[in-house]
């Protein structure tokens, strides 16, 4: 018998493709392979094999070191605080924000996801700019350190509060989207057996919501213990060293000589990210919901409103206004410690990061050629992967897609240090090494952009009619004419919006390039980080005033077409 | 000359057989309709035709080249067809003209000779005046139309059309079916058209391919399968015949043969075989007797009125003979029969269908 739902699916299956395309896809793994593939495979044979005969004697070397003890200890603690507190604030702002009928959630929803597109040593600076003796938010309160003691963040708790506050918003994104999945009927029946708002919320949408919270904070533990920015300007002053710290001391310190021991120990990192990514695979295993149409009914606040508005607020306003605007003081100010006044404002920092500062401006430079590479690149590659994986649904690009992942899903200081193991020695045919190019930043950042650019697009080609493809190839258009005439107009928006969101991220990117770069190549978020290093914090406010205002302008560009993209392409949006 | 020949073709998706021996001759010029119920496989059958989907078995050819089948497989974009999608599958960012004359353009014809391809295509259509317009801008029946006239600028020798007027109203329909057959006679090419819906291909078609679990049931004009399906599965799908076992007596000529039908004898069409058989009926095949004019005893049979429906024009009434496990008949009547009354009926006219064919 013939049943229609097994012959609609049989549709939908995968076409056996024709050897041309088969090559084409061929060609695309090939990249994958080279770019993140490659350097991750280097790093485990590296850490394996260094000492002939004894494959566990680096790690038995290096487990048996103090420093990397504490260093462990102090990535498992911290990352747990950070991300119990990421998960609290995370879950109850969805919470709000979900159910609620609060006033401008817009805005408050784009308030609280700034952590997302800023930087992490950007936010940590501006935390400190906002905690220290010479805050003048905290003077006019009366609430600032003593002069001359330490600032209250150099600590393994300010570390849990600042990266606790950055991940509270991929906790939020996963609960939110769990609960706009909620099906209204659940909802509705409930309120029929006369449940009230509070009741519902607890008995019905929070046992729903469980494995998203969980799922989230897995997220939100394995962005932590790859953070580099915040350990970074936190931990080194406040001598609290965690693991990619340690890593960025030896290799900073020993230079090439250690990286051994480094690929020992960020081996150690990627167990830690894999026990995070398989407790969410695990957790995400939970019941199923289906997605509906209709959206929540949201509750009534009443009175409550009165409480929960002003308590929000505050809240948004000490965690990202505060800090932003301690950031933009600083900016203004001739020398740290001057209270800024309208006599002794300046824009003499502005004038030396754009004007003076010969590696600043060649980290402009430099910065913004490397994200848009990595972006316009790595759109070019998402728009045929992703047209073989959501449109034709074939086998290979899935696998490449897995593949695609593995890059991005560990810390990107351990993409790194394989990227040097595999880049160090001279290219084979052309006897020149890419160490100490810029050429070698690019290599990284395309591993670790395409899963960024490949998401919109697939969400783009999933949305779109197989149909239009196939009159093509009914017109007589081969896969290149298809791709370039009718694909990816069709698509456009979304491969666009791909674009920048890698642009986005790699134009303020630290971690990375903190290991890659060399004199003469430097990046935007290295040279902010060696300006506050250096003790330069004005210079350096200046600088991340200006990448902040790069980052939002775009951010906003994008949300103002966010209309003509799929939906949740555009991460901040309400 | 034949203009699409597939031959014994099998196709399956895992588990599941979507086609299997699956043969088809078409004319150059006709119009054939791939009927059947959802999950058929005609849609497997057109894209196979398409190139979409690689037969696992069998062959097809086009206008006597071989497509698939003996190691060969030509992709669509080598095909040279046309195609009316479902959805229309109107590029969005294209205009009108450019949806029309993307063919051309992909085959290389100098911009002058295509625009006036596309202009004679858009006039076929009636639709020259919309020539710069978007797709969104237009209509549901004048998106079938350009989906139409992208086919027709190709000047293809074969046409596939795959249900394509299932997202149009009644009306709409009905008109762009004149169209249809229009430009099936004016141009000269071979139709293929996909339907589910057995008034649209018994009124499209000059020969219409009824399809049944991937298998075909009847190839043959629309008078025929009317008249005289091959299967029961034709007769109860093709305008809703009763399927009722019969007792076969005696050859009464060449086309006829005496036999029994619910207790009484009939004349019915068709040809002699073993005595246990079934015969296609129609409701209009059977006679509902008001008066009481003396009838001859064994000619007519007793059952009890059901339901009366009332089908525009006449009626459906719904009768139990009153044999034991008799099934409920259809007969057409022209006024309607009191519900609960006992009436008498005659079987007029039947089709004894021929002995299942051994698979």
């Amino acid at each position: 018998m013939t049943d229609p739902a097994t012959a609609a699916a049989g549709r939908r299956r995968p076409l056996l493709l024709p050897r041309s395309e088969q090559l084409f896809l061929c060609l695309v793994l090939a990249y994958v392979a080279v770019i993140g593939l490659w350097p991750l495979l280097r790093l485990f044979s590296e850490t394996f094999t260094s000492v002939p005969g004894q494959p566990l004697a680096l790690l038995q070397d290096v487990w048996s070191s103090r420093s990397l003890q504490r260093a462990l200890g102090n990535t498992i603690v911290a990352s747990a605080g950070a991300t119990l507190f990421a998960t609290v604030i995370g879950s109850a702002m969805a919470l709000v924000i979900g159910i609620t009928d609060l006033p401008g959630k817009s805005l408050a929803v784009f308030v609280f996801l700034l952590p997302l597109l800023i930087p992490p040593q950007i936010t940590a600076m501006a935390w400190t700019e906002f905690t220290g003796s010479n805050s003048l938010i905290l003077n006019l309160l009366h609430l600032a350190p003593a002069p001359g003691s330490a600032n209250p963040l150099y600590s393994g708790y300010g570390i849990m509060l600042v990266m606790g506050i950055e991940h509270a918003a991929i906790v939020f994104l996963t609960v939110r989207a769990s609960l706009r999945a909620v099906p209204r009927d659940l909802i509705e029946a409930a309120r029929l057996a006369g449940a009230g708002p509070k009741h519902i919320t607890r008995k019905i949408i929070l046992p729903v919501l469980r494995p998203a919270i969980l799922s989230g904070a897995a997220l939100a533990f394995v962005s932590a213990i790859g953070n580099f920015g915040v350990p970074a300007l936190l931990g080194i002053p406040g001598r609290y060293p965690m693991l990619t710290t340690l890593i960025y001391q030896q290799l900073n310190g020993f230079g090439p000589t250690v990286l051994g021991s480094v690929s020992a120990v960020s081996l150690l990192l990627v167990a830690l990210a894999a026990i995070g990514l398989g407790m969410k695979a695990l957790l995400a295993a939970g019941p199923a919901t289906i997605e509906r149409g209709a959206e929540l009914q949201p509750f009534p606040l009443g009175g409550w409103l009165l409480i929960l508005l002003p308590l929000l607020w505050l809240w948004l306003g000490i965690s990202a206004a505060m800090p932003l605007l301690s950031l933009l003081v600083t900016s203004f100010l001739p020398a740290v410690g001057v209270p800024l006044t309208a006599a002794s404002a300046t824009l003499d920092n502005y004038r030396f990061v754009l004007l003076n500062d010969a590696s600043t401006q060649r980290a402009f430079v430099n910065s913004f050629a490397l994200a848009a590479a990595a972006g316009v690149v790595s759109a070019l590659i998402a728009l045929p992967l992703g047209y073989f994986l959501a449109l034709r649904r074939s086998r290979l690009a899935r696998l490449i897609d897995l593949l695609a992942d593995a890059p991005y899903a560990v810390p990107g200081i351990v993409l790194a240090i394989g990227v040097i193991l595999v880049f160090l020695p001279p290219l084979p045919v052309l006897h020149v090494s890419l160490y100490g190019t810029i050429w070698i930043i690019l290599i990284a950042y395309l591993a670790r952009s395409l899963p960024l650019a490949l998401r919109p697009t697939i969400a783009a080609f999933e949305q779109l009619d197989r149909a239009l493809d196939e009159a093509g190839q009914i017109a007589g258009a081969g896969l290149l004419k298809r791709m370039w005439r009718i694909l990816m107009p069709s698509v456009a928006p979304s491969l666009a919006a791909g674009a920048i969101l890698v642009f986005m991220i790699a134009f303020t990117e630290l971690t990375v390039s903190a290991l890659l770069w060399s004199s003469g190549h430097e990046t935007l978020g290295v040279v902010v980080f060696m300006l506050h290093g250096e003790g330069n914090t004005t210079g350096a406010a200046a600088l991340a005033v200006l990448m902040i205002t790069v980052i939002t302008g775009l951010a906003l560009v994008m949300s103002a077409v966010s209309r003509w993209l799929p939906k949740g392409v555009v991460p901040w949006q309400a | 000359m034949a203009s699409v020949i597939a031959t014994d073709l099998g196709k399956s998706f895992g588990q599941h057989q979507a086609l299997s021996h699956i043969n088809l001759v078409a004319g150059s010029g006709e119009f054939i309709a791939l009927l059947g119920p959802s999950g058929c496989g005609k849609t497997t059958l057109l894209r196979l035709l398409a190139g979409f989907e690689r037969p696992d078995h069998g062959s097809i050819e086009l206008g006597e080249i071989l497509v698939a089948g003996r190691g060969i497989y030509l992709p669509p974009e080598k095909r040279n067809i046309g195609m009316v999608f479902q959805s229309y599958a109107l590029w969005p960012h294209m205009t009108v003209a450019e949806n029309v004359g993307f063919a051309l353009s992909v085959r290389g014809m100098p911009g002058a000779e295509r625009r006036k391809r596309v202009a004679e295509a858009l006039e076929l259509v009636g639709l020259s005046a919309y020539a710069a317009r978007r797709p969104a801008q237009l209509s549901g029946g004048q998106r079938q139309r350009v989906a139409l006239a992208r086919c027709l600028a190709m000047r293809p020798p074969v046409i596939l059309l795959d249900e394509p007027l299932a997202n149009l109203d009644a009306h709409l329909r009905e008109t762009m079916q004149h169209e249809f057959r229009r430009l099936n006679r004016e141009l000269g090419s071979t139709f293929i058209y996909v339907t589910h819906d057995h008034a649209e291909a018994m009124s499209l078609a000059d020969r219409v391919l009824v399809m049944s679990g991937g298998e075909v049931q009847q190839l043959a004009a629309p008078v025929t399968l009317y008249r005289e399906p091959a299967t029961r599965m034709v007769a109860e799908f093709i305008g809703g015949s009763m399927v009722l076992p019969v007792r076969l007596r005696r050859p009464l000529d060449e086309l006829h043969v005496e036999a029994e039908v619910e207790r009484q004898l009939c004349r019915l069409r068709g040809t002699m075989q073993e005595s246990e058989a079934f015969a296609s009926f129609r409701p209009k095949d059977l006679e509902l007797l008001t008066g009481t004019a003396p009838v001859e005893p064994g000619t007519v049979s007793p059952a009890r009125v059901l339901d009366v429906i009332y089908r525009g024009g006449s009626y459906i009434t719904l009768v139990r003979p009153e044999s034991a496990d008799a099934p409920l008949l259809r007969i057409a009547t022209d006024s309607p029969p009191r519900i609960g009354d006992t009436i008498a009926f005659r079987i007029r006219d039947g089709w004894i269908l021929p002995p299942e064919r051994p698979l």
